[in-house]
């Protein structure tokens, strides 16, 4: 039999849910892009609003609660990524399905980019995410992705060095 | 290939996605999940913890205990700066030359002083600070699980001696920072007090809070009574405090600038000198920096390059830093500017390690160079400042978490032992 919850317990559950069921799909689209799959990006999106409802009572207190579970998802992904330090707390969930609309076709040209940007490295694929998806600043990908400006500045410069180097520009 | 040109595209790859279902359901059921598991591994490692803590003490009372370490330095002399011309130095991988000098922390595991202890238990664990104390011991904070905001999940404040056992853990404080010469620890406690701690976990003092929003960047000690506390980036503010009244003041940073984007990047302790500037350089890389005695509000220097400075050595006299835009590490005098060290990786290095973290030793001749990798790799390099030779003096240690030093945090900060 389950445990009954307390007032102040359904209240935060009630405001978790209606702050997950208006911004579960900006989450699950920016967990697709910087995990460029879409089965991770449903893990990425479940384990990082796992962990935003453990510390509900002072995350919903944030000014940008949005900005705190991106953070997770980016973190969870890189850590992830590193064998050394992946955990695993949270299993998926088959009761919610990410799709991906094939039904919108694709210049051949896009579909080259693409198959680029899914193959950069986590950090590198993470920083442009976060700076051209999420238009932040060096100052404010570094502090996502926890390392220094510089890191950030390498990561980016890489990264579209080798689009540049692979992809051929875009027909005028 | 433009960033325009990928930005569209991921607009474009990201409008594709939807979302069939309800994540709220999940993520609370499996939020429980985690806290009931959470809550038998509790159960276990404090279980575990009395029984290591019985058997180390059975160990130090065994007829094979070893001598205590003595502490990794204790130098006294103050080694005259040599004044420019400017000399090159590379850092490269390589063997290194002796036992790693200093304590550090690999895999969870601190090494102090020939000795091992293990701090964190989690493989997410985040080091949140780890100083070394002129006693010869440390104090260290650890966070984990949460990986966005490591605060809301942090362990207590916890002091080491020399042996690397347990002197005192400090709980209910939000932020940590190490205070040298003098070993004073500060903290914001959870009611927004700013907590000062000597270097054996004792409170010596409290300040009172100036509200909630305070946070903390870099702490300062002004002195016996007079602590000094630079807040964060968005609030470019310095409190003053006396820890005999426990009263604290904000002084207006000293030049007041209307540009938001300025932030105090540096300060030394006994000079009160401040370094402000841009965290975020403009075209080209360049930012403007400007030296102030903080307390005083005189204005010292200002200049305008590419250059990061991070910190100064010792004695005040030579700063040190990086360069926004691509690799090196640099010294130069801290009154002019004038250039005195540039550090370099030869190219097989710098094609492998993404990140330089340098730090000043103790006795302020030298510059430690951390090289880390993007796998978490790092290697240390010692550079002499008087004559530029560098050598190795750790192979592939493994920082426990991304961008962390996993060497102390106040080397160059710290009073070497029996000067103080």
């Amino acid at each position: 039999m389950g445990r009954m919850r307390g007032p102040s317990e359904v209240a935060r559950d009630t405001d978790f849910t209606a702050y997950v069921r208006a911004r579960q799909e900006s989450l699950a689209r920016f967990a697709y892009l910087v995990s460029a799959d879409l089965e991770t990006a449903k893990d990425l999106v479940q384990i990082a609003l796992t962990k935003a409802y453990l510390h509900w009572d002072r995350v919903s207190t944030l000014d940008a609660p949005d900005a705190y579970v991106r953070r997770i998802i980016v973190n969870e992904h890189i850590s992830s990524w590193r064998p050394a330090w992946r955990r695993r707390e949270v299993t998926s969930t088959p009761l919610v399905e990410l799709s991906n609309d094939t039904s919108v076709m694709a210049a051949e040209h896009d579909s080259e980019l693409w198959a680029h940007i899914v193959r950069l490295s986590p950090m590198q694929r993470a920083a442009v995410v976060l700076r051209y998806y999420e238009d932040l600043s060096e100052a404010q990908t570094a502090d996502y992705l926890g390392c220094s400006i510089g890191s950030v500045k390498t990561h980016t410069s890489r990264a579209m060095a080798r689009l540049r180097a692979t992809v051929p520009e875009a027909p005028q | 290939m433009m960033p325009n040109e990928v930005k569209l595209l991921l607009h474009e790859r990201a409008g594709r996605v939807h979302v069939h279902g309800d994540f709220a359901d999940t993520a609370i059921a499996g939020a429980r999940r985690v806290r009931t598991r959470r809550a038998v591994t509790a159960a276990a490692t404090a279980a575990l913890a009395v029984a290591i803590s019985f058997g180390l003490a059975m160990r130090d009372f065994g007829p094979n205990r070893g001598t205590p370490a003595t502490p990794t330095s204790e130098s006294t002399s103050r080694v005259a700066l040599p004044a420019p011309p400017l000399k090159t130095a590379t850092v490269r991988v390589g063997a290194p030359a002796g036992p790693m000098p200093l304590p550090y922390i690999q895999a969870g595991v601190l090494h102090l002083s020939g000795r091992t202890v293990r701090i964190s238990t989690g493989q997410d664990d985040r080091l949140l600070l780890f100083g070394t104390l002129s006693n010869g011991g440390v104090v260290y904070r650890v966070a984990g699980p949460d990986p966005a905001l490591p605060s809301l999940d942090a362990g207590p404040l916890t002091f080491l001696d020399r042996a690397g056992q347990v002197v005192t853990q400090q709980s209910g404080v939000a932020q940590t920072d190490v205070v040298g010469p003098g070993d004073r620890v500060t903290a914001i406690a959870d009611s927004g007090e700013l907590v000062v701690f000597d270097g054996g976990g004792k409170v010596v003092g409290r300040l009172e809070s100036m509200g909630a929003s305070q946070s903390t960047s870099r702490a300062a000690e002004l002195g016996p009574d007079l602590v000094a506390n630079l807040a964060g980036h968005e609030d470019p503010t310095t409190r003053v405090g006396s820890l005999a009244t426990g009263r604290s003041a904000y002084l207006a940073v000293t030049r007041g600038r209307a540009d938001a984007g300025e932030a105090p990047l540096t300060l030394h302790d006994e000079r009160a000198l401040l370094v402000q500037g841009s965290v975020k350089p403009a075209a080209g890389g360049v930012s403007c920096k400007y030296l102030d005695n903080y307390l005083t509000g005189e204005p010292l220097r200002t200049w305008c390059d590419d250059t990061r400075p991070i910190g100064f050595f010792p004695d005040g006299d030579w700063m040190y830093g990086l360069y926004w835009g691509r690799p090196g590490v640099w010294v130069a005098r801290t009154d002019d500017g004038a250039p005195l060290l540039e550090i370099r990786t030869d190219g097989a290095t710098q094609d492998r390690f993404t990140e330089e973290l340098p730090a000043p030793s103790p006795d302020g001749t030298a510059l430690l160079v951390v090289l880390a990798a993007e796998d978490g790799q790092t290697v240390t390099s010692s550079c002499a400042i008087a004559t530029g030779a560098c050598q190795v003096l750790s192979d592939r240690l493994e920082a426990p978490g991304r961008g962390l030093l996993a060497l102390p945090d106040n080397w160059g900060r710290q009073q070497p032992s029996g000067t103080s």
